[in-house]
């Protein structure tokens, strides 16, 4: 009898416990409440301060635990598509500000709106939603291509007739190195040493002179800008659609780029300034100011996590 | 009318590839150029690149039991894939730059280019007896866009590649347009010059049929998606484009944005075209699309 009435008691205040609400979070958490302490609710709050994709750092700050149990600490970039870290691995944190960095290479495609930060506590739940804005719109791992300008300076071997004329379609005949011209055409723009930059353009084919053609007659242009009218330097890219036409909503002109490499470290910043008609695929094409004859020596920039971060 | 499946057969390749080292599109680098090769038992094809930049084509005939080489044209700059086509003919594909290919026909009696021709995406039918591609324009400086996509006969001449072309050795206006349809004249140029483009290419490239009869593309433009198929026949050399409007029938890419939309793993089996689409650029997932052949029409 003595036995039953022990057994009773046991099996009650094991109940007792089960549904008491510390001890049915550590069940879901496997943090238990139990600290030592002594039960008690301090008022948990949740900051997120900032949150910088260049940087890679999401600042949080977590306070008012009081004798609570420390909590692990989750953070959710929230969009079309969903991308979740444990900080530290899931290990309970306390009190304090703390600096969150994603595996960026590891986060997908997608535009992301929000991050969710959630701080899992005995007491319950602690989050905030902080708006990104303006959108994290994250491409991906893509290609980054590269194109320069062929530079006649540079291409050796012999000259051929050629013709250069303005946007009256006043034509002039010239020489032109053969290299040179065959990489303006099949490039579309080139450098010349006698007649500065030079451009492929059908705008006259129907006042062509004798001889002349596509291949042999370009089209004077003082400067080489892009679709978004500025000159193209190093940091300047190419994409798709055309970033300067009214209905096209991304990507636009001047839109910020951020180029990151495997190992998560930034590889460098740029801006959106031309069009790119065969980036259809998805890639990014790089200008660069080399100069080189032919586009042997301007392989690939490599594949790059890229976010597009706006203005 | 709509599209005949009956005709659109698979077939087994009667050639039995040993080796084929070739790239995959969207790779270019010249300074450490990839392996490219091709060997049957007919055959064997390597390529070395030489001290100035070009590349040459160093071919063994296994049945004749002799060698030559062939310097592919200067301006390639790195190449990506090599193959014989029947026993006349050899095929060289390979990047200009970083997004223009440029393919060579080689005559494999006298061992000379016969051909060379430029545009974007080429893919060869699996019996070499066609290249499908888009038409070449400048990718730099954004005029003179060119959306034309069309069909080079690697059996036919360079000449007869032109048709009505005073220059036969036009790297540009080459093959058949097959589509637009409005500008399917044989030797015509598109004419699609503006500075935006249009029928801009929404796959990723050009999916042949095993049995080289047909091939499979897509091209969207504002409330406009359109998978293209595109049936040949070798024997009359003669061809049909079949249109399908996945826009128009399902609503597919909101805010006219057709042209941002994505399609890919594109195949035919059994009458029914299988592939996968993301409507807009802004990573949501892709949906699974199944489309009967019989909802295909004539392109007018």
């Amino acid at each position: 009898m003595k036995k039953i009435v022990i057994s009773l008691m046991t099996i009650s205040l094991l109940m007792l416990s089960f549904f008491h609400p510390d001890w049915r979070l550590s069940a879901a958490t496997g943090y238990g409440c139990d600290t030592g302490y002594g039960y008690g609710y301090g008022s948990p709050t949740l900051t997120i301060n900032s949150a910088d994709l260049v940087s890679n750092k999401i600042s949080i700050s977590l306070s008012g635990l009081g004798n609570l149990s420390p909590g692990p600490l989750n953070i959710e970039l929230v969009g079309a598509k969903s991308y979740f870290i444990s900080f530290e691995n899931g290990q309970a944190v306390g009190d304090g500000t703390y600096e969150v960095k994603f595996d960026r290479p590891s986060v997908p495609e997608g535009i992301y709106t929000n991050i969710i930060a959630t701080w899992s506590l005995c007491s319950g739940e602690v989050s905030q939603t902080y708006s990104l804005s303006p959108n994290w719109r994250v491409l991906g791992n893509i290609r980054h291509s590269q194109y320069n300008t062929p530079a006649e300076s540079v291409c050796s071997g012999p000259s051929e007739t050629a013709w250069v004329f303005d946007s009256e379609c006043t034509f002039t005949e010239t020489k032109l190195n053969s290299k040179f011209a065959l990489q303006t055409y099949i490039n579309g723009t080139g450098s010349s040493i006698q007649h500065g930059i030079l451009k492929y353009s059908k705008k006259c084919n129907k006042a062509y002179p004798k001889g002349a053609n596509a291949k042999n007659a370009f089209l004077l242009v003082s400067e080489i800008t892009g679709s978004c009218n500025l000159e193209m330097t190093n940091l300047y890219q190419a994409a798709y659609p055309n970033p300067a036409k009214k209905s096209t909503k991304f990507p636009k002109c001047g839109d910020d780029t951020l180029l990151v490499d495997k190992s998560d470290t930034n590889f460098a910043q740029k801006e959106i300034q031309d069009y790119c008609p065969a980036c259809n695929d998805g890639h990014i094409d790089n200008y660069t100011d080399v100069e080189y004859c032919t586009a042997n020596q301007v392989g690939d920039l490599g594949t790059f996590w890229t976010a597009n971060l706006g203005k | 009318m709509a599209v005949s499946f009956t005709s659109l057969a698979e077939a087994d390749n009667a050639t039995t590839i040993i080796v084929q080292e070739k790239v995959a599109n969207g790779i270019f680098t010249p300074n450490a150029p990839p392996d490219v090769s091709y060997q049957d038992e007919k055959i064997k094809l390597i390529s070395t690149y030489n001290v100035d930049g070009s590349i040459t084509i160093n071919a063994e005939d296994l049945v004749l039991r002799k060698k030559f080489n062939v310097r592919l044209p200067d301006e390639l700059a790195q190449l990506n894939e090599l193959r014989p086509i029947g026993d006349e003919k050899i095929v060289a594909v390979g990047l200009l730059n970083s997004v223009v290919s440029i393919i060579t026909i080689i005559d494999h009696k006298t061992r000379m280019i016969v051909d060379k021709f430029y545009g974007y995406s080429p893919e060869i039918s699996p019996d070499g007896h066609w290249i499908a591609f888009q038409e070449f324009f400048p990718p730099h400086g954004y005029n003179d866009i060119s959306s034309c996509y069309r069909v080079y006969n690697s059996s036919a001449t360079a000449i007869e590649n032109r048709v009505g072309h005073n220059d036969i050795f036009d790297p540009q206006v080459v093959g058949t347009s097959i589509y637009p349809v409005r500008f399917n004249s044989q030797l015509a140029e598109c004419g699609v010059t503006n500075d935006e483009g249009e029928f801009i290419r929404i796959s990723d490239s050009f999916t042949w049929g095993r049995s080289s009869d047909y091939f499979l593309f897509a091209v969207g433009e504002a409330n406009m998606l359109n998978i293209i198929l595109v049936k040949l026949d070798r024997k009359n050399n003669n061809w049909e484009t079949f249109v399908y409007d996945l826009n128009k029938d399902k609503n597919i890419c909101s805010q006219s944005e057709c042209n941002l939309a994505r399609v890919k793993s594109l195949n035919l089996k059994n009458g029914l075209v299988k592939f996968k689409i993301l409507p807009t650029n802004k990573g949501e997932k892709p949906i699974d699309m199944l489309i009967s052949i019989d909802k295909f029409s004539l392109a007018q």
